[in-house]
């Protein structure tokens, strides 16, 4: 049992002082329920994670009328209720991906069991659903951050090369391997935290949380060149004319190319290396 | 001071409980936090794949508990993929084997009785008393008859996991003790027809390059080969070179979309097979296009005609080996004559780029895209295969043909210019195949049907002359199936789990075990599927539990200590071996006309001739220490008194160095102790990297520049072979492709990786990965519960339509790591004729809801 | 074969009686003390036979006047032969 899921769900010390006095005294117990509701609302515990669909915490916890009917049509035991006293709003669905994550039924039956709309009947593409959003929290921890070849999070993604992709990298303490990081990207993941449930450290770094806390915002005051001109698919300000230089004899000089100071390729007479040379001396001899 | 380890375990409890009570103990609290740290590090070769990384062992009180990738290793640099991230705990699974188990009804063995624990005398007893009776029906079959007539019914499948010395010790057993070739690892799974592919190309197995290669090529192509899955630190050091070379393109060819596409700069998906015609078509273009490194070819290469149509290694029976011209006879399946290259290039310009782009389809521009990489002089390319070329119908000529694009351009033998065959077993290289632990061959080359290398071996064995059998054995397909008609009767299969690995479970393997006229005995660490079908299972000693070497697919070879004991009574797959040979008197299984040649073997036992031969016991016990004087244990040295390890090794290297066949040898055991590997051949203490080239492998005479001199006149062969279809393709009932393979997190049957937690949490069941248009034609939705059916089997497995592979329309994938959904009841044993390695990658199924 | 089994175990005993509790720890077959605090700690490791009498000594320790508490902090058991074990120090 991990610590994230006493938090959430499990029995805990403040549930059972709870559940010992409901069976003292059922009838005040009811008023302090009440009064647990709008203390829980505002503040869902970052690991718990709504069904797909869910509307923003606010009006789902309204919405919702915890019948359990998106728990009991879930096939894979994903979804669970939020127990009495518990840090989740009692009687309503969540799960704590790490342990059972959203499978991602193209059905989508937790959807279409809802009577209310708490989780929204418009949402007929499993890919919308945005239910929380992976974050590779830790880059000390994570495997992937010091070269080795794990990745795991991104090979079990559902949504692979479109909400996580590889980042390649040169290893420079190595000198010949490549670092293979793990991005996501906000506009793809639907927060079903298969990554977190794979992650094969003891606690994962990488996690799935609600959006508002995994997202930062960019600011409207500066905007990114490079990708500015690709939306626009071609330089915002006329591209730069083609540039001439004083240049030694027999060099040239590639603007915006590799290697930007060639010598022109038959400027020597050998090969470029040693055993081409050596094959053309011997064409020789 | 000697501190013993009761005295040790006391100051650490004192130390324990100060530190509790936050007393400070003068003396006692640095010994402590000392002892705390004291993890005693030291070197050992990965587990797993073939790669060959190094890791550092951190032992402490007798168990491994960390590992470190070797940053000192030049292959691995420090890093792991995942599976070696958790090496430190796959010895540790609750269910390790402790005590032989035998199946007994009331105690006694009994076939359709149940597992019940029995010492290994016991287990030894029944054992023996199985095979004494194999063997005196074989003595009897035998009179008389020539060393290449002989016939057995004593088996054993070994391992390109069992260690170099394992391996050497079990093809002595059984070829020597036995006389029976029916010894073949699990290797001719995975690649036999590489070896099969360099022996008729070049007269020598394995590559002729380095991993250097990927720090000096330019062009990658991958063909058959998930590097990015199967190979991850290689695949990290090809992408490296990709990020940081300049123009540096790689080409990944595949039957299914996979991890190595989202690199590749040129992905061809073709239709199954084809790629037969692929290679052709890069040959005809290499050839039209004027690109032939003419001097190259006319000093260097000879070229064959290949017989066709040689069937594709079912039983005799089957309608298609009934139907083929050139399967009846070996000499026929590997059957050429000469031809002149004009004739080759005549055969090859059948494939023209509109035909090969209809018949592969794939677009014809990605294919004449992948020739010009070939062709274009300028290129440095390295080829890289493993299973997708080496299972396959027609796997040995699809490892010639892409040899015939090397010889022709001559990119071969060189830094940065090579075909490269990737292993998928630690010790593939080391063990199976340059110990020679096949059904055809001896030690360093050598094979048991040439009576020239038969004598040598007797000799360097000190055996009668003619005591060898000069027929070759089963191989692993059909050591199945004989064991189902009756004529394998007694099988020992150690180090692998066959019964889940190989193909047409149901109809082969499955009743071969469960044939009551045979006795089946598993040695194993952990109860597999294959200990499951067995008899008799031994508890087995793994990977650094014992003193041990690997040879990874560069030629490396890398040794490593025992860190810690067994579990139990389990013992490591050499002792067992050494073992069970003392129970055999030399006359229960050599003839007297074989004795009477060496009349002072009489009343010995195998044992005595085999390993306390005055060769292999020659090195007295010592003490096995590291640099830092750390004291290490060697069971078998303390069992048997003489370090057998060594003893073997030193026996085995004379092979190489003495042998028929040069450019083998090893170094001396000593130094591997001290190295990260050395790549042979190692002469005067230097390795080699490039085989072949002067300058760079010591045995190519000087002036020849290149020289093959695993053939006679020094000259490779490019073989003209066709394209022939596959021998099981889909049809209007079973109307899918079904291709089997690995994944990253797994290796191999899963048995380590699967009781490694995290791991298993990571990629617990295997999946059926399938085209979304695939699914929804069958009423399957991603995550449904599907049955996959062939003619041979039928397994449910939930469909996936999305993640890490992505077949295309026609085709399904499915891992064969899981133990629950054993996806090879449903394979096809169709093998290459010549290599006898089978075709994983290419049988007919229909998918259908599962109710 | 031979087992080895120790435990480490920290004692409180009421500081003005510490000596008392000490002496009385060191009458005990396979208890040794190793360390003590005035305010009542004491360090203690117990080496039994087997686990049986090692818990059996345990209680005894609990059970002593004037001890407060008494938890095992640390505990090892094992069977391997002595020799085997060497090791420089």
């Amino acid at each position: 049992m991990t610590e994230t899921s006493q938090k959430a769900g499990a029995m805990n010390r403040r549930q059972f002082l709870s559940d010992t006095a409901k069976t003292a005294c059922g009838v005040s117990l009811f008023g302090l329920g009440l009064g647990m509701y709008s203390q829980q609302a505002s503040s869902l515990p970052p690991l718990a994670i709504r069904p797909p669909g869910a509307l923003a915490e606010d009006q789902f916890a309204s919405a919702c009328i915890r019948c359990g009917l998106c728990v009991r049509d879930c096939p894979y035991d994903t979804l669970k209720l939020g127990r009495f006293g518990g840090d989740v709003l009692t009687g309503t669905p969540y799960f704590i991906a790490r342990d059972v994550p959203c499978e991602m039924c193209e059905d989508i039956p937790c959807v279409k069991a809802c009577p209310t709309g708490a989780l929204d009947p418009e949402l007929d593409d499993i890919d919308d659903a945005r239910m929380g959003l992976a974050a590779l929290i830790d880059q000390e921890t994570c495997l992937n951050f010091q070269g080795l070849r794990c990745e795991v999070c991104y090979r079990i993604c559902p949504l692979i090369e479109d909400a996580i992709t590889l980042d390649l990298q040169h290893n420079q303490r190595s000198g010949s391997h490549a670092y293979f990081i793990p991005t996501v990207h906000s506009d793809a993941c639907t927060g079903c935290g298969k990554c977190e449930r794979a992650c094969v450290l003891p606690e994962a770094a990488i996690k799935v949380m609600p959006r508002k806390l995994a997202k930062g915002k960019s600011a409207e005051h500066y905007r990114l060149g490079w990708e500015e001109k690709q939306k626009a698919g071609e330089s915002l300000v006329n591209p730069d004319v083609e540039h001439q230089y004083n240049l030694p004899k027999g060099v040239q000089y590639d603007h915006g190319g590799k290697g930007l100071i060639k010598e022109k390729v038959d400027a020597v007479p050998f090969g470029g290396n040693a055993l081409d040379t050596l094959k053309q001396h011997k064409a020789e001899l | 001071m000697k501190l013993t380890r009761r005295d040790f375990v006391k100051t650490n409890a004192i130390a324990a409980t100060a530190a509790a009570a936050g007393v400070t103990i003068p003396g006692i609290n640095s010994a402590y936090a000392k002892s705390d740290d004291k993890i005693r590090w030291d070197k050992a070769p990965c587990r797993f794949c073939g790669t060959g990384c190094s890791v550092l062992v951190g032992t402490k009180e007798g168990k491994i508990v960390a590992t470190q990738g070797d940053p000192d290793a030049p292959v691995n640099k420090g890093l792991n993929c995942i599976k070696g991230y958790f090496l430190s705990k796959i010895m540790y699974g609750k269910d390790r084997l402790t005590t032989p188990l035998l199946r007994m009804t009331n105690g006694e063995y009994d076939k359709e009785g149940e597992f019940t624990p029995v010492s290994w005398d016991k287990a030894f007893d029944v054992m023996a008393e199985k095979w004494k009776v194999s063997l005196a029906k074989d003595m009897e079959n035998n009179k008389g008859k020539a060393a290449n007539e002989l016939t057995s019914s004593v088996g054993m499948f070994g391992s390109g996991q069992w260690t170099v010395w394992e391996g050497y010790a079990a093809s002595k057993l059984y070829k020597a003790g036995f006389r029976s070739n029916h010894i073949d690892p699990n290797a001719r799974h995975c690649m036999a027809s590489a070896v099969a592919g360099f022996v008729r190309t070049f007269g020598s197995d394995e590559p002729m390059g380095v991993y250097d290669d990927l720090e000096h090529a330019d062009a990658f192509v991958l063909w058959g080969s998930n590097m990015a899955e199967m190979h991850p630190i290689l695949w990290s050091r090809l992408t490296d070179r990709r990020l940081t070379g300049d123009d540096v393109k790689v080409a990944v060819l595949s039957t299914f979309k996979h991890r190595c596409y989202e690199l590749a700069d040129l992905a061809l998906t073709f239709e199954p097979q084809t790629d037969l015609a692929i290679l052709n078509y890069i040959a005809n273009y290499i050839i039209q296009s004027g690109n032939v490194n003419k001097d190259f070819v006319s000093k260097h290469v000879n070229f064959r005609l290949g017989n066709p149509d040689i069937g594709y290694g079912l039983r005799p029976d089957h309608p298609l080996e009934v139907k083929a011209k050139n399967n009846k006879k070996r000499k026929d399946q590997i059957g050429s004559k000469e031809i002149t290259f004009e004739e080759f290039a005549e055969f090859v310009s059948d494939y023209d780029l509109e035909s090969t782009a209809k018949l592969t389809k794939v677009p014809a521009e990605k294919i004449k895209a992948l020739a010009e990489l070939y062709a274009d002089p300028n290129r440095k390319v390295v080829s890289y295969w493993t299973m997708g070329f080496n299972q396959h119908t027609r796997g040995t000529w699809a490892n010639n043909m892409v040899y015939n694009i090397h010889l022709l351009t001559g990119k071969i033998s060189e830094p940065g210019n090579g075909p490269f065959s990737l292993t998928g077993q630690p010790s593939a290289c080391g063990t199976a195949r340059e110990v020679g632990t096949f059904s055809h061959r001896l030690p360093a080359d050598l094979v048991v049907a040439k009576e020239p290398h038969r004598k040598f071996s007797e000799k360097v064995w000190k055996l009668p002359e003619g005591t060898l059998n000069g027929k070759v054995g089963y191989h692993a397909v059909l050591q199945n199936r004989m064991l189902k008609d009756g004529k394998l009767n007694a099988y020992w299969v150690m180090c692998n789990n066959n019964m889940q690995a190989a193909a047409n479970m149901n109809e082969e393997g499955l009743p071969g075990y469960r044939n009551p006229d045979n006795f089946i005995v598993v040695s194993d660490p952990y109860p597999t599927v294959t200990a499951m079908a067995a008899d008799l299972i031994l508890p087995t000693a793994m990977w650094t539990e014992k003193e041990g070497a690997y040879g990874n697919a560069e030629r490396r070879t890398q040794f490593w200590r025992e860190q810690v004991s067994a579990p139990g009574e389990a013992k490591s797959d050499l002792w067992q071996m050494v073992e069970f040979s003392k129970r055999f008197k030399v006359e229960e299984v050599w003839p007297e006309e074989i004795l009477a040649k060496m009349p002072e073997y009489r009343g010995k036992t195998l044992n005595d001739i085999l390993y306390e031969n005055g060769q292999v016991n020659q090195y007295p016990a010592q003490q096995v220490t590291d640099s830092d004087n750390n004291v290490y244990t060697n069971h078998e040295m303390d069992d048997f008194g003489f370090y057998i390890q060594k003893g073997l090794f030193e026996e085995y290297r004379r092979f190489g160095t003495e042998g028929p066949k040069k450019g083998h040898d090893l170094g001396e055991f000593d130094q591997y102790h001290k190295v990260r590997g050395m790549r042979w051949p190692v002469v005067n203490g230097k390795e080699t990297l490039w085989r072949y080239r002067e300058g760079y492998d010591p045995f190519v005479k000087a002036g020849a520049e290149v020289e093959f001199y695993g053939k006679p006149d020094g000259k490779a062969w490019a073989f003209a072979l066709p394209y022939e279809p596959p021998a099981e393709s889909p049809d209007s009932e079973y109307d899918l492709w079904l291709s089997t393979g690995r994944v990253l997190e797994h290796w191999h049957s899963g048995s380590m990786t699967r009781r490694v937690p995290e791991l298993y949490r990571s990629f617990p069941d295997a999946l059926l990965y399938m085209h979304p248009k695939d699914a929804k034609k069958r009423g399957l939705k991603r995550g449904m519960t599907a049955k996959i059916e062939t003619r041979r089997g039928e397994i449910t497995v939930r469909v996936e339509t999305r993640g890490r592979n992505r077949p295309p329309e026609g085709l399904v994938f499915v891992p064969w790591f899981d133990a629950s959904r054993l996806v090879n009841k449903l394979t096809l044993d169709a093998t290459c004729p010549i290599s006898k390695e089978t075709d994983f990658k290419k049988c007919a199924c229909k998918v259908v809801r599962s109710a | 074969m031979n087992t080895i089994n120790v435990c480490g175990v920290l004692v409180f005993a009421r500081p003005e009686l510490l000596k008392a509790v000490h002496e009385k720890l060191e009458e005990e077959e396979g208890v040794e003390v190793h360390a003590a605090t005035e305010d009542g700690r004491l360090v203690v490791t117990v080496e039994k036979e087997d686990q049986q009498q090692t818990a059996d000594m345990l209680h005894r320790i609990q059970a002593m006047d004037h001890v407060i508490s008494a938890s095992m902090v640390y505990q090892y058991f094992d069977q391997v032969s002595e020799n085997e074990w060497e090791m420089a120090s």
